[in-house]
């Protein structure tokens, strides 16, 4: 006796295929839409240019630290004008003795009693991470035939500073031709990326845990695959072996090492969960 | 129903943890396992410094020539150290782990009159787990023994394989105005001279099964071959046939030996038994035929034959009766000497006037040079683990015996002052 269900009719095989395609037109379009569109929340990109520094494969979480021309940045203008920027550092007792310099009028004018006469508030407690008064109050001196003098003083003082910027350009036009905008830190850097390089960072801490000795195992052939499992936090979660190399010791030191990630969190929180695959041979051991 | 299955495949597919790109790390950064040796301490009864400083000077000797530790400087311990700590619950790991420690080696000991206590521990910091623990009873001179065994313990509980720091080394010396044979630690400490031939003794090996030693001595004008037991103290000659009886070795089953002698005019290798009765003879060229060295399986021998001129390691499959040249180009190579894993074969090699100590693949494959520098290295023998090699040489003026892992690093002079000492050869499983 046959079953009912086999009594329906069935779709022609021609209907079936229009069905089915018309049905993965509509789901290719609703991904499409999803991703395409507004619908899904998009995380804007933060071009903060930050690197890792490969130095001695250690890990760095700010690299931008000891960046040469990064650093020099903000003391550009402490070195167009290296005077008034020494006349800010005295601290504030030693301020008012400028004040009384205005009786001294007919002597030869000098940038730093006239800035001070100018503009005694630069002796605030707070003026050293301020940019440094500029000598131009030196023309407000009095006397005409200190002019001369002064346009002098201004012209060598322009000249010093041209000579200053040719040789921070020497300076740095290193052996490595490093200029001030080259990428600092990943090789293949751009200077747009975001954060640190986080595989990067995660391969050295990785490297820097894993503990062996080349006489523990025999063979050099041994490789394990871990799967790192973090959470939003960057926080390692859970991991297991995908792969494991059949040498206990080979195992249980990348176990270790992986262990050691709960130390840490991952410098960039991911923003959600998210998986790693790491794998672990000995081709760089050495014998 | 497939409707909603596709749809929910969709949004499994959207909602999965995504995975990032693979990360290779191509070998460990630490290529030693960073580990803390703490201080013995005193559980009952008096303290005794000089003990807890026998124990930790064993161990930290041990330790360091097996290469696999990165010992961390004491000066960095911090409150943990200064606790006994025998079961992983009474042990700070998270201190250790804070100076990058991933073992750490406790103990304790207690002395009551000539009475010693041994209890020692190893302990995963990582894990936080003990991996290894011993008691050991005995006298306080059995102090070092016991550092010793539990330094072989702590090599079996990384690498499981035992290490082979309690086992002895066998040499001789002219100290004492004739060259004896004598017997010492693997770190060259308690030497004891083991025979009073007033005469040359040379050329020990050890017997596998036993302790029991083969060496041969001019003790009755003749160089023969004797026997002695080393806690008996009985010794008997083995073989005095006319002639050479010289390079005794016991095959790895103990029940034969093969050795060199020159009975018929010409030095060739003979198969005795243990009794010293002929067996076989096993080399019949018009060279001479010395240094015979077993493999592991027992089945074939690495010797020395100038039977193609210059002196050159060959290979005799004592099944077929097949003889193989190993060693190729070089113009003197002697002592040959078979890895216990069977792997490898040690030898020496007169080179730009001084000789080096190689090893090589028994099929003639990877050869290297272990030794370098003035100075003649000599005589090179396996540990029983095949982790170290000892040899003897004169770079330091006077002949002397040294040891050194088995890729040629942490080489270190093992035998005392005075005299010249030389013909190493280890002991099995002590």
């Amino acid at each position: 006796m046959a079953e009912p269900s086999l009594q329906k009719p069935l779709l022609s095989p021609e209907q079936g295929l229009r069905r089915t395609i018309i049905f993965s037109l509509v789901l290719h379009l609703l991904v499409l839409a999803l991703f395409a569109g507004d619908f899904l929340p998009r995380r804007k990109v933060d071009e903060r240019p930050v690197y890792v520094v490969d130095l001695l494969n250690m890990p760095v979480k700010d690299p931008q630290a000891g960046r040469p021309d990064a650093a020099r940045e903000p003391q550009k203008t402490p070195d167009k004008s290296p005077e008034p920027a020494a006349a800010a550092a005295p601290p504030p007792e030693k301020a008012p003795e400028p004040v009384k310099l205005p009786p001294k009028t007919p002597e030869p004018p000098k940038p730093e009693p006239v800035k001070a006469v100018k503009k005694p508030e630069v002796v605030k407690p707070t003026p050293s991470k301020e940019p440094p008064p500029k000598p131009t109050p030196a023309k407000e001196a009095p006397a005409t035939d200190s002019v001369a003098a002064r346009i002098e003083a201004l012209r060598r003082e322009q000249e010093r500073n041209e000579l200053k910027e040719k040789l921070a350009t020497l300076g740095s036009k290193d052996s490595r031709g490093r200029g001030t905008d080259a990428p600092v830190g990943m090789p293949d850097g751009k200077g747009t990326e975001v954060g640190i390089e986080q595989q990067l960072w995660l391969k050295e801490f990785l490297k820097q845990a894993w503990a062996l000795s080349k006489y523990q195992v025999s063979r050099r052939d041994l490789e394990a695959l871990v799967v790192l499992e973090f959470d939003a936090g960057g926080r390692l979660v859970n991991y297991r072996f995908q792969k494991k190399s059949g040498d206990d010791r080979f195992d249980d030191s990348v176990r270790k090492a992986v262990l050691k990630l709960n130390e840490i969190t991952l410098p960039i929180p991911p923003g959600k969960r998210v998986e790693q695959e790491a794998k672990f041979n000995l081709a760089d051991l050495t014998d | 129903m497939n409707r909603y299955f596709a749809l929910l495949t969709l949004l499994l597919t959207l909602l999965a943890t995504p995975a990032l790109a693979q990360i290779e790390i191509r070998g460990p950064g630490q290529q030693a396992i960073p580990a803390a040796l703490t201080p013995f301490l005193p559980q009952e009864g008096a303290p005794s410094p000089q003990v807890a400083a026998e124990i930790e000077a064993v161990l930290r000797w041990d330790l360091e020539l097996s290469g696999l530790f990165s010992l961390i400087d004491p000066k960095a311990f911090l409150a943990d150290a200064a606790r006994i700590g025998l079961a992983s619950t009474q042990v700070d790991f998270a201190e250790w782990q804070m100076l990058g420690a991933e073992a750490v080696i406790k103990g304790a000991y207690s002395v009551t009159g000539d009475q010693l206590v041994l209890e020692a521990r190893l302990f995963d910091v990582v894990s936080r787990r003990l991996l290894t623990g011993r008691r050991y009873v005995g006298k306080v001179k059995d102090v070092r023994q016991m550092a010793h065994s539990f330094a072989d313990q702590i090599l079996l509980s990384l690498t499981s394989e035992s290490g082979p720091f309690s086992t002895r080394i066998a040499y001789i010396s002219n100290s004492s105005g004739n060259k004896e044979l004598y017997l010492m630690e693997v770190d060259g400490h308690d030497p004891v001279r083991l025979t009073n031939h007033r005469s040359i003794v040379l050329n020990p090996d050890f017997s596998g099964v036993g302790k029991e030693l083969l060496f041969t001595s001019y003790k009755a004008g003749n160089p023969d071959l004797y026997r002695k037991e080393i806690y008996s103290g009985k010794e008997a000659k083995l073989s005095s046939r006319q002639g050479l009886n010289t390079g005794g070795r016991y095959s790895p089953s103990g029940r034969e030996l093969a050795l060199t002698l020159s009975k018929d005019g010409n030095s060739e290798l003979y198969l005795l038994g243990t009794d010293g009765s002929e067996r076989k003879r096993l080399t019949n060229e018009w060279g001479i035929d010395v240094d015979p060295s077993w493999n592991p399986a027992g089945d074939k021998l690495a010797f020395v034959s100038d039977r193609q001129g210059n002196p050159h390691i060959f290979i005799l499959d004592l099944v077929s009766g097949k003889t193989n040249r190993l060693t190729g180009n070089s113009k003197y190579n002697s002592t040959p000497a078979w890895s216990p894993k069977g792997d490898r074969i040690a030898f020496s090699r007169l080179e730009g006037g001084s000789f080096n100590i190689f090893t090589i693949r028994p099929d003639g494959s990877d050869e290297r040079q272990l030794t370098f520098g003035g100075g003649n290295k000599e005589h090179p023998r396996w540990s029983p683990d095949g982790r170290f090699l000892v040899y003897s040489s004169d770079k330091e003026g006077r002949k002397a015996v040294f040891i050194m892992r088995a890729d040629g690093t942490g080489s270190v002079r093992i035998s005392p002052p005075g005299g010249d000492s030389n013909h190493p050869a280890w002991s099995g499983t002590w």
